[in-house]
């Protein structure tokens, strides 16, 4: 029998979620039973009746441990001149450490299922066939020339697409917090991207931008909340082994609070 | 990237070059370092923050190594940034305190033209702008003459010099005077060296002393009161009274030639307040006489010496001095005999007017003569004692000093004169009411005074003079003022001459502009108190003097460019200048204001070449008069209108063109049948000789013909109007006289730039032929360039126009006929569109004319020859009236080429 039901997530969490923001909703309809995911009292705690689905993590790298990984005003990662004059796109890694700290539910009810390393959700909601879609154990340097040139260099995590299928769309939702520190500043947030072959060889490197953002007179010392969503396509085998991370250029000093990332795969 | 902090002095604003911010004004901002990340700076918007509350960055926590000074030096510290962005974003100096000038040389000068006063600093200001004033510290500060804008601050007076770098002399109050007369383009011959410190009145009898003796310091059996039992530093006399004012001082004789000094001593508060200035342990007063230096002690002291005979060196903790005229003028003179000689001479060590310490001696028993000063003032609330020491045994003080204070009822007085107007002296004149009532009262009167300003004084100061001992018409300046117990030298109150009062000449730049040009010059400044005169030569240029300050008017037009001279006067008591300018008025080639083109002609060589009018229709072909073959009369009443009858089918036509001149019987146009026998025809014909005949005529039977001129020229262009009022005559009737009725004919050429129409050329006796009869219908087609492939003509044709005229209607005046044949495209519009009009073979009148509309297309034709916007050697030429009209109206090229459509300039119409 269908179910009609909306279930709307809020936080509870303030340090995570500033504005007391919806964090989901799901409007299910018409949910197909046979795939509904049920307690030990029938009732309806997850679906995937749908094949979209997503991970949220607020584990970046840098948050700072003296203040229970939580950014203290006017405490961020530097995006400084040296940055400024290569024009360099600053890439966010994500830590495993910080995960565990920060991405534990909030919530009691449904009962989170306890396992980590995936997300927030602790593998709710994810699109069907899915483990996991953030792989907080990937460190570049590891696997490729820690002197080159791709911009990954030293970084930690990945936004994992290997469980993509072609015709998938890879919609992430950056969330961060800017505050500038000369006037007249604009920053491009993007999707750090790079294909891979089969074999783990990178082919190309890239940004997929989203709308740049700026910042005038009046705005320096102040904090500012920003929430980009950025989308990629996943048609080939290159993108489904890609590596990407969220990613900063600007072009003057800016301080970053990199706040967390919703990574969703619509079908 | 580095962000380079840069103070733009000329836009009183820094800016932060390298970085994206905009610029800001001065004291705006204000650096500081980051209380969390003390490797970072902030930069704070004061103005913001205060007006909001909320501290508002410009840049926030920026690592000061990004940041350097304006000459791209790095900053060392973070707090050393900081503090550098709060000092070039706050630049004090346009208010306020002013700029600081201690120990800064300051050259001032006028520009070339007396109206900018330069300081070598790179200020500058306007004369008048800025006033030099003594603010009671022995400094001059520089300020604006209007508002309270502080320019300039502790300007040494001996720190100032002239455009030549030659430091002005005199005290501070002649260094004043002369900045002042600087700044207001004064008379500088005018200026009198005198530096008004000796009209001090302290207490001129004086008190005696109490002293004390140091060291090796005693007074001497005898009637002397200090001698030294040795001849080191470590002795000396001081006084137990001090003096603290400006003007005040001791006094005291020596006797017997030695070494001997005498100068001020801080007393321990004064000294203890830091109030000395140099070594400060030369101005410790507790080693006055102690440690075996001539330094100690002193402030500053002067020193006399047997070798010299008199003034020898300075000693104490700031010797900084200024040789005076008795330092070197004490040879030979009777104090200095008796001085070696062993008698008594006396001496006076004082604070002088101006704040300098002042050693001095008296000359003649009248005059203090002054040895030797400091080149810099004391500080307010010094406080000194009266210290002698001596580095001889045989030395003397002979009389215990005395100490002159100002007397609490004695002003400082400053007597002043004033030339005004030239030779004519008045003084005393005093700047406060207080020194004039009291000069009053010590001069017998009873402490009363009145005011007196000067128009020649620049400063404007209200003086007083005291009721007694006034004198308002001396003849020479005055001599030092003996009245009150001493001699007062004057200093004059620097007037400006009649010359410098006469109102400076008019000068301007001359102007050349073309004629019709609005021109507006002022010649006399708001506010002027002279008065103005103006002469124009020659006359006639337009412009006109309103009597006050303005110079305007229009700019005649002119034949040449012409050049005015303007002779500016202006006057007032003090005399008259004349200064000249010129306005030259430039000749301008009219600009055509005709709606014609004319850029185009179609050229004609004879062998057939010629246009012809596509329809031979009556209704097409206005001259065809609707091929009606009857007699017409003229206006039944009217002889000066078109006919009344009912076949009247009046035209008119006009052709602008330039013939070669070719010897041949040549037609420039022609309406009608061609050359056979018995075709009538009516045209415009152009004679082997140039002569220019209306023809109307039957091939085979004869022609009334007007000879319209002789001879034409082949190097104008003509234009030949023909209007026919409608009547047509029997043979009988085809007389001259009736002909003459019939027509208006005018010509006009490029001679005169087509200015004139002319009068009517159809006059009696230029009917050189006529008895044929006019009955006859006509036919056929219009042709230009010949009667169509025959009297082919040799020329251009640049424009031609046939069109009804109404019935029962008066001719077209000579403005119409003007605008007919200069300028068609205009004439269409203002005399043909929205009017009634006659078609072609209609006897009555259609109403509303308009371009582009068939029946009004049929009723007049107007050809541009190339000018029209369809024209073209394919296209023919067509009808500006209906430029698609292919089948009636247009002209289609017979026997010519594509080349035939020419450029051309006819004077007066392209």
């Amino acid at each position: 029998m269908p179910i009609n039901t909306t279930t709307t997530v809020r936080s509870s969490d303030d340090s995570q979620h500033p504005f007391d923001d919806v964090e989901s909703v799901s409007n299910l309809n018409v949910i197909d039973n046979s795939k509904a995911i049920v307690n030990t009292a029938g009732e309806v705690i997850s679906s995937k009746a749908g094949e979209t689905g997503y991970s949220h993590t607020g584990a970046f790298a840098g948050k700072p441990l003296t203040n229970n990984y939580v950014w203290e005003s006017g405490e961020g990662l530097r995006y400084d001149a040296t940055d400024v004059s290569n024009g360099t796109y600053k890439v966010f890694s994500l830590d495993k450490d910080v995960h565990l700290a920060v991405d534990n539910p909030y919530w009691s009810t449904p009962a989170p299922t306890g396992v980590k390393n995936i997300g927030l959700f602790e593998g709710e909601n994810l699109p069907d066939g899915f483990t996991s879609l953030i792989d907080y154990d990937f460190i570049y340097n590891d696997n490729y020339d820690a002197s080159g040139s791709t911009g990954f260099e030293g970084s930690t995590g990945r936004i994992k697409l290997n469980e993509c299928v072609y015709g998938d769309q890879l919609r992430v939702r950056f969330d961060f917090n800017v505050i500038p520190q000369i006037a007249n500043t604009t920053i491009e947030p993007a999707l750090w991207y790079s294909n891979r072959a089969d074999n783990d060889d990178i082919t190309f490197t890239f940004p997929l931008t989203a709308s740049p953002v700026f910042y005038g007179t009046g705005t320096v010392g102040n904090t500012y909340l920003n929430r980009i969503e950025i989308s990629a396509w996943i048609t080939s085998n290159e993108d489904v082994n890609a590596l990407t991370l969220p990613a900063i250029k600007a072009d003057n000093p800016v301080i970053i609070q990199p706040l967390g990332i919703l990574v969703t795969i619509l079908r | 990237m580095s962000i380079k902090i840069k103070r733009n002095e000329q836009g009183n604003c820094i800016n932060f070059e390298g970085s994206s911010n905009p610029t800001y004004w001065n004291a705006c901002l204000s650096g500081e370092v980051d209380s969390t990340d003390l490797d970072t700076v902030n930069v704070v918007n004061d103005i913001i923050t205060a007006t909001s509350g909320v501290k508002q960055y410009e840049f926030y926590r920026v690592p000061f190594t990004d940041f350097t000074d304006r000459d791209g030096n790095s900053f060392a510290t973070a707090q050393e940034c900081a503090d550098y962005i709060t000092a070039q974003a706050n630049v004090v100096g346009l208010g306020g305190s002013g700029t600081d000038l201690t120990d800064v040389v300051t050259c001032v000068k006028l520009d070339d033209t007396s109206t900018s006063i330069m300081f070598d600093n790179g200020h500058a200001f306007g004369v008048n702008t800025i006033k030099a004033v003594d603010t009671g510290d022995g400094l001059i500060t520089i300020k604006s003459e209007l508002g309270d804008i502080t320019h300039f601050t502790k300007l040494d007076p001996l720190n100032v010099c002239d455009g030549d770098g030659v430091t002005i002399p005199g005290g501070l109050s002649d260094v004043i005077n002369y900045l002042n007369e600087l700044f207001t383009v004064g008379a500088f011959e005018a200026i009198v060296i005198a530096d008004p410190y000796s009209t001090m009145i302290a207490d001129v009898s004086g008190v005696d002393t109490s002293v004390n003796y140091v060291g090796y310091g005693l007074d001497p059996v005898g009637n002397d009161v200090f001698g030294s039992t040795n001849s080191n530093s470590q002795n000396g006399l001081k006084t137990v009274e001090t003096i603290d004012q400006a003007g005040e001082y001791f006094t005291f004789d020596i006797r017997v030639e030695g070494v001997i000094g005498f100068g001020l001593i801080h007393s321990q508060s004064s000294y203890d307040n830091g109030y000395w200035s140099g070594n400060s342990g030369y101005a410790d007063p507790t080693r006055f006489g102690i440690d075996n230096s001539a330094h100690y002690g002193f402030q500053f002291s002067h020193w006399f010496h047997p070798t010299p005979n008199g003034s020898w060196t300075n000693y104490g903790a700031n010797t900084a001095y200024s040789m005076r005229a008795g330092w070197s003028n004490f040879n030979g003179t009777t104090e200095q005999a008796d001085w070696l000689a062993g008698n008594p001479i006396k001496v006076r060590c004082g604070i002088d007017t101006n704040g300098f310490i002042s050693i001095e001696t008296l000359r003649d028993g009248t005059d203090w003569v002054v040895h030797a000063r400091t080149s810099y003032p004391i500080q307010q609330g010094s406080e000194f004692h009266l210290g002698i020491k001596t580095n001889s045994t045989s030395a003397r003080v002979y009389s215990l000093p005395k100490v002159h204070l100002l007397e609490p009822a004695a002003p400082v007085m400053n007597f002043r004169f004033i030339e005004s107007p030239d030779n004519n002296f008045e003084y005393p004149l005093f700047a406060t009411e207080e020194e004039a009532n009291y000069y009053d009262e010590q001069n017998g009167g009873t402490g009363t005074s009145h005011t007196h300003t000067y128009t020649d004084d620049p400063t404007g100061t209200t003086w007083y003079m005291p009721d007694t001992n006034g004198e308002m018409s001396g003849t020479s300046a005055p001599a030092a003022d003996l009245t009150l117990g001493q001699p007062a030298s004057y200093t004059e109150i620097t007037s400006l001459s009649n010359a410098d009062l006469t109102p400076a000449q008019f000068s301007s730049l001359d102007i050349t502009q073309e004629e019709g040009t609005n021109v507006n010059i002022q010649v006399t400044p708001a506010g002027a108190s002279w008065s103005t005169s103006v002469s124009i030569t020659p006359s006639g240029s337009g412009l006109v003097y309103d009597g006050y300050s303005v110079i305007q008017g229009t700019l005649t037009d002119v034949g040449a460019d012409t050049t005015y001279t303007i002779s500016v006067t202006r006057a007032n008591s003090y005399g008259s200048t004349t200064g000249t300018m010129t306005v030259t008025a430039t000749d301008v080639t009219p600009v055509p204001t005709l709606d014609t083109p004319w850029t185009k002609a179609l050229d004609f060589s004879g062998s057939s070449e010629h246009t012809k009018q596509i329809s031979n229709y009556s209704s097409k072909n206005p001259i065809s008069m609707g091929f009606t073959g009857t007699t017409v009369a003229a206006h039944s009443t009217d002889a000066s209108k078109t006919s009344d009858a009912i076949y009247s089918r009046p035209w008119a036509t006009s052709v602008v063109f330039k013939a070669d001149r070719n010897n041949s019987n040549q037609h420039i146009w022609n309406y009608g049948e061609g050359a056979s026998n018995n075709n009538d025809n009516i045209s415009l014909r152009l004679a082997a000789n140039g002569d220019l005949f209306l023809v109307w005529g039957q091939e085979g039977s004869g022609s009334n013909e007007l000879k319209i001129t002789t001879n034409i020229s082949s190097l104008h262009w003509y234009g030949v109007y023909i209007a026919f009022k409608g009547q047509r005559f029997s043979s009988n009737n085809a007389t001259a006289a009736n002909l003459t009725d019939a027509f208006d004919v005018r010509i006009m050429s490029s001679i005169d730039s087509f200015a004139s129409v002319g009068f009517n050329q159809s006059g009696v006796s230029k009917w050189t032929s006529t008895g044929l009869g006019m009955g006859r219908a006509f036919g056929g087609n219009l042709t230009i360039g010949g009667r169509y492939g025959n009297r082919s003509f040799h020329g251009k044709v640049a424009s031609m126009v046939v069109t009804t005229l109404k019935a029962n209607q008066v001719m077209p005046t000579d403005n119409e006929i003007l605008k007919m044949t200069t300028d068609p495209i205009k004439w269409v519009n203002n005399f043909k569109v929205g009017n009634s009009y006659r078609r072609a073979s209609f006897g009555s009148a259609s109403s509303n004319f308009q371009i582009n509309q068939t029946n009004s297309a049929e009723g007049t034709q107007v050809w541009l020859m190339g000018d029209g916007s369809l024209d073209s050697y394919a296209n023919g030429m067509r009808n500006y009236i209906q430029t698609g009209d292919q089948n009636n109206t247009k002209m289609q090229l017979n026997s010519m080429v594509s080349n035939d459509i020419e450029t051309v300039n006819i004077n007066g119409l392209t």
